[in-house]
């Protein structure tokens, strides 16, 4: 077989196959794209409790979204290979001498650049946009603020092994075991820790921030339903770390003012001896000697 | 892999192969060396910024300047010796006494690191971020210069022998430079660390 | 003469005894000096600790345990003959490349120069750890069959799972670098040994001592903080955490210096017409993997020196109350964890990279795109750490930047997909089970790798951090990645190494066990995860029972498919040993034009390499390497193809 010969069969070879891959490729993304946006996409967690979770859920399907043709691409290109591109019996037989091709690398690299930027831009909007943070815990100084951080309700939520405790800097800075927060308000969490490292999760909420001593983690979220809500603690902190869980509900405004002026009656005793608040807290005598 | 059956002995070791590696090795090593005080600094830098509970360095807490520019002149000496006894190595005139002299410097720099720890330093381990990071810092260094003071010994050691051999026998020492470079590789680090550390901890505390 | 003694300059006519041997510097006096130090040295500790408060006023004795640790360290490195040379040397006598090479099994159990010894170690030695952390697993997922607290208490559950994590990666770090970065390099380059030998040794009996320190955490009463050593916890917990700051510590250490040792190697020590450009692309993957051993490694020493001393002499290096902070720890340990976890990557791509070829019966497509792609994953895992940390309560400027590198990052690991898709294109396929594990890795690495880019999107984040959506994505990329490629490796190239080949069909089934249960095992953790279930809990909604049942006895199928693997070993190179013959595979590459096993000192003439190892379907090609012409004279310089002089 000559040489030009071959490379005409290699070249309507390689037309062919990338033909069929593509159109494989095509259809299996026109069937199962709207699936994963409209079927699945629904079910992806989280939900829609607070505005921060409804932009996780947001950000989860369109990930989903981009992710189907990504994978659909690599599956069908293996499985086609795989189908196709196999020695049949005993012999081994070489395949052609192909060593590369810069026109198909240099698609693949911008291609894949382009997604990738995309994504980073899809991510900083998500991150700094309407969802102030997305729930995250951004440290002392958030760059993702709500538009009236001023009128948030501050909860101080204190991590210590095993329990969460909530303190109220605008309510005579009671704490409460409980989290009871108001439906349809901003509010702005200070987490902090008075002994090792964990995480104050509020699953439905959307909020994941982590409470390390010495440090004030500032985390917004809206809640947007009335409901109850699951608080995990989302890093290891010793022994009962499993157990250090509890349930947080959201409530109307009215609700959560009864509730919150019952506590302030119940715990006065208690609130007189805490410490005075701050947005950390060093153990007394908070020098060493050396 | 039978338990009787000697090795097949290939051709002698080529010297320039093993010279390559050496060099090569101490290059390596010492960036592995420069990651780890890059480690301190980022500390110092990082602590010094938090000033945690305002502890960072509490007024009591100061380094003895004496001992620091003392242990920085030993090291700097140390090396400039040895780089004197490679030079002396390399043209063929003696190195023993050279080496002999960055010895004596090296292991003053443990001594006086030593006596710093004993009696010079007046805050303890726990005085603070500055503290711990003066403490754990200096320590680490001590004991990267124990491989400086292991590697001029050797040079020493192998000079001496070798001096006394080639004299007998009328032939040329050829291992020790490469040995030399390679050991000048991990002075010179260890003498840029030993200034860094001084700027930092001494100097901008 | 002060010349380098690189062979044994005269052969004894007769083997030694075994007496004669039980006297010299082995294992077993490695393991009574290590028991004698530990002791005498704990005794030293409890003495010294004796002016510290901190562990004369209480029942703490991390000062002790410390430096027990270092005196078992110094024991066993004495009775393995570690000191032998370094004390000859500090004498003037001059140096040498070999040592304890000379016969049969003992060579196994102490020093020895000879890389591939050395390899086989490591490999026993892997196998053997990650057999322990497998079993640390099976009881892991035995415990979370139930929602609470059932058959093991809190304390002992949080240790299994600390030392799952920890004993996982510790071994896995150099699971690739040792075994058959050792073994291969030196053949695949051309050369008849490592540039640092000793060094080469040292690594692995350092990695040893490793393991053993780390179990003896269950004896020191466990740690509680997982494999990530998170401060304060770990500054506060009891004694076992010690055991993991000085394991951590030695195989920082040991790795440091394989990557040093296999960088310098690759540098120096190739053959002539080995040009970088010929360079097979599993060398390529060692190389990097070094790289980032060599500059990682340190820093991850200095974290846990400074944990250390926070233990024993009150420094304050994390505590907030006294001048420290918590993030210096998150910091520096995760400046090591990520380019770690690329430790744990590249040697998989390396891997399959290196079989897809050989078995698609066509040249790599696209060497110097895999190879710009494995540097451009090793650069930029430097720039990406703190995605660890977007919820920690790091600067909140900082979050953009590093969800933008790490998404980055997905650029050079797509070209490691585009190279293996390029060289399958109209390939003629053989599946036999390497290469069924390289295309597992394949897909694997495809789930792992998108949802990473879930975790680097920082609004995704805030739920799947600390959850199961990280476990499931870690595993996919380590265990689906690297331990599929890795395993591959093994089923390719230990024909070279023993001689015998593994069976075919006890592979083929061992595979699709193992393919097929490691897929159910992990698949359903993303939606444990994003049920809201954290990490190294036992007590977890009960809502989530019925997919945590699953998934326990899909790791316990997962964990009988490996006994597939052990199983196949012995029966292969232990009972049946067929010979495997020096080829089996028809592979181009320079390693399997030699016998099988490799005789000792690799090549009876350094040979003259003509062509990179890839030159399938040339019809005239001529063979990777020329073994005839004398390339390097006795005693005297090696020589180029073009007759200069090197």
């Amino acid at each position: 077989m000559s040489a030009v010969g071959a490379a005409a069969n290699g070249a309507g070879a390689d037309v062919r196959h990338g033909r069929r891959i593509l159109i494989i490729w095509v259809i299996a993304n026109v069937i199962l794209v709207p699936i994963v946006i409209w079927v699945v996409g629904p079910h992806i967690p989280p939900y829609h409790a607070s505005r921060q979770s409804t932009e996780q859920h947001n950000v989860n399907v369109v990930l989903t979204a981009l992710a189907t043709p990504v994978l659909l691409m690599i599956w069908v290109y293996f499985g086609y290979s795989i189908a196709v591109f196999r020695q049949r019996g005993a012999e081994v037989v070489d395949g052609p001498p192909l060593e590369g091709d810069p026109r198909i690398q240099i698609t693949w690299l911008v291609a894949t650049t382009a997604i990738v930027l995309a994504l980073a831009v899809y991510g900083t909007v998500g991150l700094l946009g309407s969802s102030n943070g997305a729930g995250g815990g951004q440290g002392p100084t958030p760059l993702a603020k709500p538009a009236n951080a001023a009128g948030a309700l501050q909860v101080q939520v204190i991590g210590q092994q095993w329990m969460w405790t909530f303190r109220w800097p605008g309510y005579g800075g009671v704490e409460t075991p409980y989290l009871v927060l108001p439906v349809n308000r901003e509010v702005e969490f200070h987490v902090t820790s008075i002994d090792v490292a964990h995480s104050f999760w509020a699953y439905e909420l959307g909020v994941k921030a982590d409470a390390i001593p010495g440090n004030d983690n500032v985390a917004f979220v809206k809640p947007t339903q009335v409901r109850s809500f699951q608080i995990r603690c989302a890093e290891l902190c010793g022994l009962w770390h499993g157990h250090m869980n509890t349930t947080g509900r959201v409530v109307r405004q009215a609700a959560f003012n009864t509730w919150i002026a019952q506590a302030r009656v119940r715990y006065r005793g208690v609130t007189k001896q805490l410490p005075p608040y701050s947005h950390v807290y060093y153990p007394v005598p908070d020098q060493r000697a050396s | 892999m039978s338990a009787s059956a000697a090795p097949v002995v290939p051709e002698p070791e080529d010297p320039r192969l093993v010279a390559a590696n050496l060099v090569v090795g101490a290059r390596l090593f010492a960036s592995a060396m420069a990651f780890v005080f890059m480690s301190f600094v980022f500390a110092f830098f990082y602590l010094k910024a938090v000033d945690s509970n305002g502890m960072w360095r509490p007024a009591h807490v100061s380094p003895p300047q004496g001992y620091g520019i003392a242990i920085l002149i030993c090291i700097l000496a140390a090396a400039a010796a040895f780089e004197l006894a490679r030079r002396g190595l390399a043209s063929g005139t003696g190195s023993v006494s050279m080496l002999a002299l960055a010895l004596g410097l090296s292991v003053a720099v443990v001594v006086l690191q030593l006596i710093e720890y004993l009696a010079g330093v007046d805050f303890g381990a726990d005085g603070g971020g500055y503290a711990s990071v003066f403490y754990g810092w200096t320590a680490m260094f001590l004991a990267f210069w124990l491989g400086a003071v292991y590697s001029v010994e050797t040079l020493l050691a192998t000079s001496m022998r070798s001096a006394r051999e080639a004299q007998a026998a009328g032939t040329t020492i050829e291992t020790l430079r490469p040995s030399a470079d390679a050991t000048m590789v991990y002075l010179y680090s260890c003498a840029g660390i030993a200034v860094v550390t001084w700027v930092l901890l001494y100097l901008i505390k | 003469m002060s010349t380098i003694e690189s062979t044994p300059t005269t052969t004894p006519t007769k083997a030694p005894t075994f007496r004669e041997q039980l006297v010299g510097f082995h294992l077993i006096w490695g393991v009574v000096l290590a028991a004698v130090g530990y002791f005498v040295c704990h005794w030293l500790g409890t003495k010294v600790g004796g002016h510290i408060d901190s562990q004369s006023a209480t029942d703490q004795d991390d000062l002790a345990v410390f430096f027990g640790f270092l005196g078992a360290t110094l024991g066993w490195l004495i009775g393995l003959g570690f000191f032998n040379y370094p004390l000859s040397r500090m004498l003037g006598r001059p140096a040498s490349l070999v040592e304890g090479e000379e016969y049969g099994v003992w060579r196994y159990f102490r020093l020895c120069t000879d890389h591939k010894v050395v390899a086989i170690q490591y490999f026993v030695a892997v196998l053997f750890f990650f057999g322990v952390g497998g079993l640390n697993a099976m009881l892991i997922r035995g415990e979370l069959t139930s929602d609470n607290a059932t058959f093991i208490p809190a304390g002992n559950y949080l240790t299994l799972v600390s030392l799952h994590g920890t004993m996982m990666l510790m071994m896995m770090s150099a699971g690739v670098l040792g075994p058959l970065g050792n073994y291969l390099v030196p053949l695949m380059i051309g050369a008849r040994r490592m540039a640092f030998p000793r060094v080469e040794s040292l690594t692995l009996w350092l990695t040893v001592l490793a393991g053993f320190v780390l179990i003896s955490a269950i004896f020191l009463g466990g740690f509680p903080t997982g494999w990530t050593g998170y401060v304060p916890l770990s500054v506060e917990a009891r004694a076992g955490m010690d055991a993991y700051l000085f394991s951590f510590a030695l195989i920082g250490i040991s790795l440091c210096l394989v990557g040093l040792n296999i960088i310098a190697t690759v540098m120096t020590m190739r053959a002539p017409g080995m040009y970088w450009n010929r360079i097979p692309v599993f060398v390529w993957g060692m190389l990097t993997t070094s790289i980032l051993a060599v500059l990682a490694a340190p820093v991850l020493f200095a974290a846990l020196y400074m944990a250390a001393l926070d233990r024993t002499v009150e420094t304050t290096f994390f505590l907030a109350s006294n001048g420290g902070s918590p993030f210096l720890w998150d910091n520096l340990f995760w400046f090591f964890g990520h380019p770690e976890v690329y430790i744990l990557a590249l040697p998989g791509f390396g891997i399959v990279l290196e079989i897809l070829p050989v078995f698609a019966r066509k040249p790599l497509w696209g060497y110097r795109v895999a190879v710009a792609g494995m540097f451009g994953v090793a650069l930029l895992s430097f720039m990406v750490w703190q995605h660890h940390l977007f919820v920690s309560g790091i600067n909140a400027n900082l979050r953009p930047f590093y969800m933008f590198t790490t998404e980055l990052i997905s650029i050079p690991t797509g070209i490691i997909f585009l190279i293996g898709m390029g060289t399958l294109w109209r390939a003629r396929i053989r599946f036999t089970v390497p290469m069924l594990f390289a295309l597992a890795f394949f897909f694997n690495f495809l789930i792992g790798g998108l949802s990473g880019v879930y975790l680097s999107d920082v609004p995704s984040d805030v739920t799947t951090h600390g959850s199961y959506f990280v476990m499931a994505h870690f595993h996919y990329t380590i265990m689906g990645g690297l331990v599929f490629a890795t395993i591959g490796g093994f089923y390719y190239w230990l024909p070279k190494i023993t001689g015998y080949k593994l069976d075919e069909t006890l592979g083929k089934i061992h595979f699709w066990m193992m393919f097929i249960f490691f897929n159910l095992t992990f698949f359903p953790l993303f939606a444990a995860g994003l049920l809201g279930m954290p990490r190294r809990v036992s007590n977890y909604n009960p809502s989530l029972h019925a997919l945590n049942v699953f998934v326990s006895i899909s790791a316990w199928c997962l964990g009988l498919s490996l006994l597939g693997l052990l199983a196949n070993i012995v029966w292969t190179q232990l009972l049946v040993r067929e010979p495997a013959g020096p080829n089996p595979w028809l592979s181009k590459s320079l390693e399997w034009q030699l016998p099988s096993p490799v005789p000792a000192y690799n090549f009876e003439r350094i040979p003259v390499i003509n062509s990179a190892p890839y030159s399938y379907g040339i019809p005239d090609a001529p063979p990777v390497a020329d073994f005839g012409k004398p390339a390097v004279l006795p005693g005297g310089p090696a020589i180029t193809p073009e007759g200069g002089v090197i």
